[in-house]
């Protein structure tokens, strides 16, 4: 595969410095350009294990392109992604999953024509033609609790459109958690949330985190997630411009100028 | 993540999925409509106590049009990649099985499961560029294919042996077709497969044969694609139909679903389409692709919407509907005034506005209505208001192919803009 000779021919390391074992995800000089226009500028970052990583940036800076590429839903113009060491780039995105890495989606997709707990149950479904997995109800069971989880005990068996936009939020979450990962992007959880909401939805992310699970939190703004975060990564125009703790992002004079005119960190 | 939730539903034994399939099948138990459905099929086993012999050519047609709407259904229905040319299958598979056997000398039963074979080869070739063509574009393809096969009967009329290889070296037939291949059954002496009493009591039990050997299929068909649909591959069936983003979000290969999907479905087809030719049907253009080589492609999906999309049970109550509704119409002895015209000459007219009130009153198909007004009968007979299930929306499986099918339209109207 083409990929594979990309990594090879990078024996040397390349120009960020970065290689494969530098973390859980580590994303090197990715480049992603739509005709003329480049939005991801040669980005590069790692993920630790059991990290919580912000990754923040102004509307249209290029988040949700970078989540795209990493998951396997873009094929990145040029560079690499390496997942728990080994070489992910331009991999299916069903095939990103089996490997550990969920998402969520920022415009919920959840199956309209089913339960929420129905919804869940399909990321626990194998990826086979011919199963009896589930015939004992034990998928079941364990879709109901990862539901009670992530505290949609209560909206079982209502459809998604029955719920309000929190139980949709919570929903692409049980989703997500619902194929086991070991990474998960998080797309703006915290849009359009309450107060108490975002903070028992902060609880149930850093509980998934003490169990093992590393997250990269993306959002426009940084306000919601200082509860959250360790490490914050700020993008502008597809390039990095700042990166590290909360408070250090708060002062740096790029990000305040990023941010200047109408939007908040 | 993995060890804590096995801890937390206790993992499920091999023992306990025994239990609960076999809870499912257990008729005392079982829900009423799965009663009902039961009952049903007696009702097609008892059939020809009620009629005579040469009565039960139309039953026997049910039969196999039924088994051609749950194998459009299984693609169609529930992936939402409509099929507009699924006779295609049939025709792959009844053309092979009959070829083999008129020019080559291969017995039926092995030619039958050749003729299945190809039918799913035909299934993979369709069903690759359904992977990367959009809905609309899809169906075109569809459409075509069993004009051009249509077009190479008459085109490989007296012979094809290409590079010298001798694939059909007395010709497809035309029009006419190959000619008619050895029977299944038939009376003493006729050279079927499996020779009968002779005489009148031969042609009493070959029709019985072949109306029994129809119906033993059905239900085999149906065993094979209920269990498919209804384990996990079925709701990611319903999944691609609805969101294919989201599919491959949970971690699963629409792609390879899809694909298997349509191999399921020609096989079936073409199973069925075999065993067609060497039961009651002469192979020709006209006798398994239908009238202009669309008929029975057509007829397969009104059957379809009428019985149920996405339901594979819902295909056998639309072959009834179809049957019944063609018999009516048939008997029907009235001629309108003014225009002059019998109700019986305007078949299939009534039959298509029929299947044009189901798509507007009723899309889910009459089993879904059937199911509906069943459960709010028992509802109300336990005094209690019935509010319709979760997920229950009538027209949930033909609205989402719809949908899916306008939506993929209008992404290629935009891209030309």
């Amino acid at each position: 595969m083409s990929t594979d000779q990309q990594s090879g021919e990078r024996a040397t390391p390349t120009r960020s410095g970065l290689r494969p074992q530098d973390g859980v995800l580590v994303a090197d000089d990715l480049r992603k350009e739509f005709g003329g226009l480049t939005a991801v500028d040669d980005l590069s970052f790692a993920v630790q294990e059991q990290e919580i990583l912000g990754f923040i940036g102004p509307n249209g800076a290029g988040k949700s392109t970078t989540f795209n590429c990493i998951t396997g839903f873009y094929k990145p113009t040029s560079g690499d992604v390496w997942f728990k060491g080994e070489d992910v780039t331009g991999l299916d995105s069903h095939r990103m999953v089996q490997k550990g890495m969920a998402r969520t989606f920022q415009d919920f997709a959840p199956l309209s024509d089913r339960t929420v707990v129905r919804n869940v149950a399909l990321s626990l479904a194998p990826d086979k033609l011919f199963t009896l997995a589930g015939v004992g109800g034990e998928t079941r069971r364990l879709a109901e609790e990862i539901c009670r989880r992530v505290g949609l005990g209560d909206q079982l068996h209502q459809t998604p459109s029955e719920l309000p936009h929190a139980g949709m939020l919570k929903l692409e979450l049980a989703k997500a958690i619902a194929t086991n990962p070991d990474l998960m992007l998080v797309d703006e959880p915290f849009a359009g949330l309450s107060g108490n909401e975002v903070q028992e939805l902060t609880e149930v992310l850093l509980s998934l985190r003490d169990n093992g699970m590393t997250l990269i939190v993306v959002d426009h703004n940084m306000r919601g997630l200082l509860n959250l975060i360790d490490r914050a990564f700020v993008i502008q125009f597809g390039a990095k411009i700042a990166e590290g703790s909360p408070d250090e992002i708060t002062d740096d004079p790029k990000v305040q100028e990023a941010y200047l005119g109408g939007d908040e960190i | 993540m993995s060890t804590e939730s096995e801890s937390l539903v206790g993992g499920a034994s091999q023992t306990e999925r025994r239990q609960a399939v076999l809870r499912k099948l257990n008729p005392i138990t079982m829900p009423l409509r799965y009663q009902i459905g039961l009952l049903g099929l007696l009702l097609f086993v008892l059939l020809p106590t009620q009629l005579f012999p040469d009565q039960m050519g139309g039953p026997t047609t049910l039969v196999f049009l039924a088994i051609f709407g749950m194998s459009w259904d299984v693609v169609s229905g529930y992936t939402g990649q409509l099929s507009f040319g699924h006779a295609f299958f049939f025709a792959v598979g009844g053309y092979t099985s009959a070829i083999l056997d008129l020019q080559h000398g291969i017995t039926p039963l092995v030619g039958i499961p050749i003729g299945m074979l190809l039918a799913g080869i035909g299934g993979l070739l369709i069903g690759l560029p359904a992977l990367r063509l959009r809905g609309p574009y899809l169906s075109l393809v569809t459409l075509i294919v069993p004009i051009i096969l249509s077009k190479l009967f008459t085109l490989f009329n007296n012979g094809l042996t290409p590079l010298g290889i001798p694939i059909a070296p007395q010709g497809l037939g035309g029009r006419n077709g190959p000619g008619l291949p050895t029977q299944l059954f038939g009376i003493d002496g006729s050279g079927a497969v499996f020779e009968l009493a002779s005489g009148y009591e031969g042609i009493q039990q070959t029709a019985l044969a072949n109306y029994y050997t129809a119906l033993g299929l059905m239900v085999l068909v149906l065993i094979v694609l209920l269990a498919v649909t209804r384990s996990s591959a079925g709701s990611v069936f319903t999944a691609i139909r609805e969101d294919e983003d989201a599919v491959a979000a949970a971690g699963l290969d629409g792609a390879k679903f899809k694909l298997f999907a349509f191999v399921l479905s020609a096989v079936v087809g073409g199973l069925a389409g075999a065993m067609w030719v060497h039961t009651i049907k002469s192979p020709s253009p006209l006798g398994i692709l239908g009238q202009d080589d669309i008929q029975t492609s057509i007829d397969v999906i009104i059957i379809s919407i009428l019985g149920g999309t996405g339901t594979i049970v819902g295909p056998i109550i639309g072959a009834v509907l179809f049957a019944v509704t063609g018999l009516v119409i048939g008997a029907i002895d009235f001629t309108i005034p003014v225009v002059n015209v019998a109700v019986a000459d305007l078949r299939p007219l009534p039959l298509l506005a029929a299947a044009m009130a189901v798509l507007v009153f009723a899309p889910g198909g009459v089993l879904r209505v059937g199911i509906r007004t069943g459960r709010r009968v028992l509802a109300s007979a336990r005094g209690e208001e019935y509010e319709g299930g979760p997920g229950e929306d009538e027209d949930s499986a033909l609205g989402q192919i719809i949908e899916k099918y306008r939506t993929e339209l209008r992404e290629i109207i935009n891209e030309r803009r």
